[in-house]
């Protein structure tokens, strides 16, 4: 009872801290608002007929501290490791030597291997399973694996010295979303969603989709977690079904009305509940009732693809129309944007090519090559892009050598954490630049490394939100994304 | 040697038992002797031995760390030796309590004066050593400051063009984050910046001003390196010089390093100007920045600044942004404690007739306005106009043409402009190429193919995007269908 209580109290203090920070701008609507989400006055929002401007919920920032250059961000993680060596860190060392011992020195500098190739007695380096090509002004060199991407490689920032302490997917994938290796800290787009609410109080603030499957790892909600924070900041996980969105149609012989009823009586008990234990999980759950109730209407128009002109659908290549691929996922993803929702997060899985890595990894790279180039384009042309940083991650690299049998032609490569590619684009970065370099086997890092915590702190910069600010008391100690670290990358800024 | 250097660095955590032992011993004596009470007669002696024994050690250490520090250096030998010879008067002023009370008895107040007076004096010269010779004083009274060989505080300027680069500006900056270890005594890497000249003289390595090239000057360098550079100056994670301070510096060595500089004949160009006005303390005369002393605390800080739109407007009334909110425009500050706003209409929400106008109380304090698919006309555009300061303005998604463009003439600020998907034509999009601000102008849409083009007005490039530039490759080999269909099929059976 006692810890039942002190962790009530702790929550107090932070629902309190959040309407007296919520001061300012805005004063009126949404000081009334923090004060429903701290579980005090919940009844008077849905009886009033406000507009939905005037129901957004701001954050407990409200703004950032910068002014932010970018207002959305759009993620796409590549799930199992996105081979550096075959997409975007060019290596002709690797040509030259294939089939030759990667030196060991090289080997041991990169610290440990994973236990699945650990006990290789050979570790002889293989060849990018395509050739490269330099494209545009940057002259950025892109493998033939992804040529649409090259096309617009001048958009992006290439981040070549990108490198994590992880070798295993579980902690690797974690720590980039969330910033810690185990689970239960919220995952950086709720913690945005904490921070800066959101500007369209009839979508969530945050969206998660997942796309590839057929084996391998697979995807984990920690990704779209809500941690420790309140539940409401949980990304809203799209499936690839009729329904998007899970039992967000209304069942059969309920009409709006009806529906609109119900939470009027739901809200009157948990007004009631409120009152008694002060827990603002209740307000949580009521605002996620609320937001479903919009969502009724707003799902259904940002998934009807009717409007959309087949050429500008075409672009996307021609998986966009089965739902639940990733070509799909990044038309709804363009059309969330447009929307304003602010942290849209797509998941593509399938990277992890322990084996066959020529076939698995064209594979791969087919599959999100056009997508990815028809939306970063689609965002461009409409404006867009000016203020939606777009990044490209994985939980980590590939080794330059062989996993497996060389000569069986069954060879892949293994998990390689101590360098890997990220790609960047849209507010606030550079467009048309490579940052940092690897060694000539692309196995070590050369110059500029950046950490998952740096790209973390140099995301929550670009959106005005200073990383070290930005923090929640939990269990007795303030927690943020980046944990203890982080250093805003400032050579990739514009 | 590093480690008598480490060992020798607890002399400053030390020498606070001695300090804290010996005065009590003192208030203790003194106060026993005047109420005549022998109640305490056994803890002063306890007291008298520890402050001796803590005396002891706190010496031990000070000599350690004087090996680090310089042992030929004026301020630490005077230090040195107070230390010593408070060690010695605390040793016998023990000695002599426990064994030779009788003569204790004659010679107290003696002891207790001296022992008070080396007391206070190393412990003067050690703060010295530590925090600078003007620490104590550089508040004080005028009378105080000239007392110790200070000069008056430079006069606090009420505009910028009474003020003077070097007194009001540069050197006050130094005199706060340098002067803690380069001063006369304590001279680290032998050199001091008391003075105009000394700065000028520079240090072991020679000149560190080098005059009109800031980038050789290995001053200027070492105070604008990576806070975490080995080289970089204050080291020690003492407080690094403000942004504001480090482009001030800057500047005065581009300026030649001059002792004698008005800003009135200076006259800052507009990108060193808001941070001497900072400097000064005249952060609001014309540069509403937030304050400088926040903003400093974290990295990132220089970009923020230089971000801030330099508009100086007044905060809008709360309730006149929950009255936009009601109409359905969703309204943020784009900074904390910032005035400026961002408004963007809620998705697919149109708006009625007088919204604009109750928007329109915003207009000073709004830069940033996004009306995609608001349902607007072109004759709606002559409010929209009226948002004078807006620098990002979306207009998307509705139904306006070339004539309603006309309309946006003054929007002299402006500086990206999204039609996207509405009926304005490349014609008409040419006159807004001749806002003075204009850098990218969207007008794709999807019914008509235009090619993007880029115009020319003086120094300044207009983009006008109507479709993703693509950059054609070398020689590629794309993938054919034939062969995604082998792989299909090769895959469907196995993968991992």
């Amino acid at each position: 009872m006692i810890k039942v209580n002190s962790e009530l109290r702790e929550r107090l203090v932070n629902a309190s801290r959040r309407s007296i920070l919520s001061g300012g701008v805005g004063l009126g609507a949404l000081a009334l608002l923090q004060l429903s989400r701290a579980g005090q006055a919940i009844s008077a929002t849905p009886a009033i007929k406000a507009s939905p401007a005037a129901l957004t919920d701001k954050g407990i920032l409200g703004a950032g501290k910068f002014p932010a250059r970018a207002k959305r961000v759009l993620h796409i993680m590549m799930w199992g490791g996105m081979s550096q060596c075959d997409t975007f860190d060019y290596k002709p060392t690797l040509v030259k030597m294939h089939g030759k011992e990667l030196p060991p020195s090289v080997r041991q500098k990169g610290g440990r291997v994973s236990t699945m190739s650990g006990a290789q007695s050979s570790f002889p380096c293989i060849a990018p399973a395509a050739s490269f090509h330099q494209y545009g002004e940057s002259g950025a060199w892109v493998s033939d694996l992804l040529p649409a991407i090259g096309e617009i490689i001048d958009e992006f920032t290439v981040v070549r010295s990108m490198y994590t302490e992880h070798v295993n997917h579980d902690p690797a994938a974690k720590f980039l979303h969330t910033g810690f290796q185990l689970s239960g800290r919220p995952s950086a787009g709720a913690w945005v969603n904490y921070a800066l609410g959101s500007d369209n109080a009839n979508l969530p603030s945050f969206v998660a989709m997942c796309s590839g499957g057929q084996g391998g790892v697979g995807v984990d909600a920690s990704a779209w977690s809500s941690g420790f924070l309140p539940s409401h900041h949980q990304g809203v996980l799209f499936g690839d079904g009729a329904d998007p969105v899970l039992y967000v149609s209304s069942p059969e012989g309920i009409d709006k009305e009806g529906r609109r009823a119900q939470l009027d009586v739901l809200h009157k008990i948990a007004n009631a509940q409120t009152r008694l234990s002060n827990d603002p999980e209740i307000a949580s759950k009521m605002t996620q009732y609320e937001m479903a109730y919009r969502m009724q209407e707003s799902v259904p128009d940002v998934v009807d693809l009717a409007s959309e002109p087949a050429h500008v659908i075409g672009a996307y290549g021609p998986d966009v129309v089965i739902p639940g691929t990733f070509a799909r996922n990044c038309v709804l993803a363009r059309r969330l944007l447009e929307r304003d929702v602010k942290f849209v997060q797509l998941m593509h899985t399938g990277w992890d090519a322990h084996s066959f890595l020529q076939r698995s990894i064209a594979y791969s790279c087919q599959q999100v090559d056009q997508p990815i180039a028809a939306l970063v384009s689609d965002l461009k042309q409409r404006g867009l892009l000016e203020d939606t940083l777009v990044v490209i991650s994985t939980e980590f690299g590939r080794t330059a050598f062989a996993q497996g049998q060389f000569d069986s032609n069954s060879y892949g490569r293994d998990h390689h954490g101590p360098c890997f590619t990220y790609l960047l684009a849209g507010a606030g970065v550079k467009a048309g630049h490579v940052y940092g370099e690897t060694d000539e086997f692309s196995y070590n890092i050369a110059s500029n490394p950046v950490h998952i915590h740096d790209m973390q702190a140099t995301m929550l910069y670009l959106l005005g939100i200073d990383h070290e600010l930005l923090t929640y008391h939990y269990q007795g100690r303030d927690f943020r994304l980046t944990d203890v670290a982080g250093k805003v990358v400032k050579g990739i800024l514009a | 040697m590093n480690l008598i250097y480490f060992i020798g660095r607890f002399h400053v955590l030390a020498l606070h038992l001695p300090i804290g032992i010996l005065a009590m011993a003192i208030g203790v004596e003194v106060y026993g002797r005047l109420r005549k009470t022998d109640r305490f007669d056994k803890a002063t002696d306890v007291l008298w031995i520890a402050g001796a024994c803590s005396a002891l050690l706190t010496v031990v250490l000070g000599l350690m760390h004087a090996a680090e520090l310089g042992a030929d250096q004026p301020g630490v030998i005077a230090h040195r030796n107070a230390g010593v010879a408070l060690l010695l008067i605390s040793v016998v002023a023990a000695a002599m309590r426990v064994s030779w009370w009788r003569a204790y008895q004659r010679l107290w107040p003696a002891g207790v004066a001296t022992t008070a007076g080396l007391l206070i004096v190393t412990g003067h010269l050690g703060g010295n050593l530590t925090h600078g010779e003007t620490y104590l004083v550089e508040y004080g009274p005028a009378p105080l400051r000239r007392l110790a060989g200070l000069s008056d505080p430079p006069v606090k300027v009420s505009k910028l063009e009474d003020g003077d680069l070097f007194a009001n500006v540069v050197n006050p900056s130094l005199q706060q984050r340098c002067s803690t270890c380069h001063n006369n005594s304590k001279r680290s890497g032998e050199f001091s910046v008391i003075s105009y000249e000394s700065i000028m003289k520079g240090g072991e390595n020679g000149a560190v001003i080098v005059s009109g090239d800031p980038e050789q000057s290995d001053l200027f360098r070492r105070v604008s390196l990576a806070h975490d550079d080995d080289e970089f100056m204050p080291k020690d994670g003492k407080t690094p010089l403000s942004d504001d301070q480090v482009k001030a510096i800057r500047w005065w060595i581009q300026a030649g390093a001059p002792k004698k500089a008005s800003l009135a004949l200076l006259q800052p160009p507009a990108d060193v100007r808001p941070a001497i006005l900072r400097s000064l303390g005249l952060a609001s005369e014309d540069a509403k920045a937030p304050s400088g002393a926040e903003m400093a605390l974290t990295e990132g800080t220089r970009e923020a600044d230089e971000s801030l739109p330099a508009l100086n407007v007044d905060t809008a009334a709360p309730e006149l942004i929950v009255d936009a909110e009601q109409r359905g425009f969703v309204v943020r500050p784009i900074a904390m404690a910032n005035p400026l706003l961002d408004v963007s209409i809620t998705p697919n929400h149109r708006i009625a007739n007088d919204d604009l106008a109750v928007l329109e109380r915003l207009s000073t304090q709004v830069v940033q306005l996004d009306l995609t698919g608001a349902g607007l006309k072109d004759s709606d555009l002559a409010a929209v106009a009226k948002f004078t300061n807006v620098e990002r303005l979306r207009l998307s998604k509705n139904d306006i043409t070339d004539a309603g463009l006309g309309k946006l003439t003054g929007l002299e600020r402006l500086e990206s402009i999204s039609l996207t998907e509405t009926k304005v034509t490349p014609r008409g999009i040419v006159r807004l190429a001749d806002l003075p601000n204009v850098r990218t102008i969207y007008i794709w849409r999807p019914d008509v193919a235009v090619a993007n083009q880029s115009i020319e007005r003086g120094a300044r490039r207009v983009q006008v995007i109507a479709q993703m530039p693509r950059a054609a490759p070398g020689k590629i080999a794309r993938t054919t269908d034939e062969q995604l269909a082998a792989l299909d099929k090769l895959l469907s059976g196995e993968i991992n």
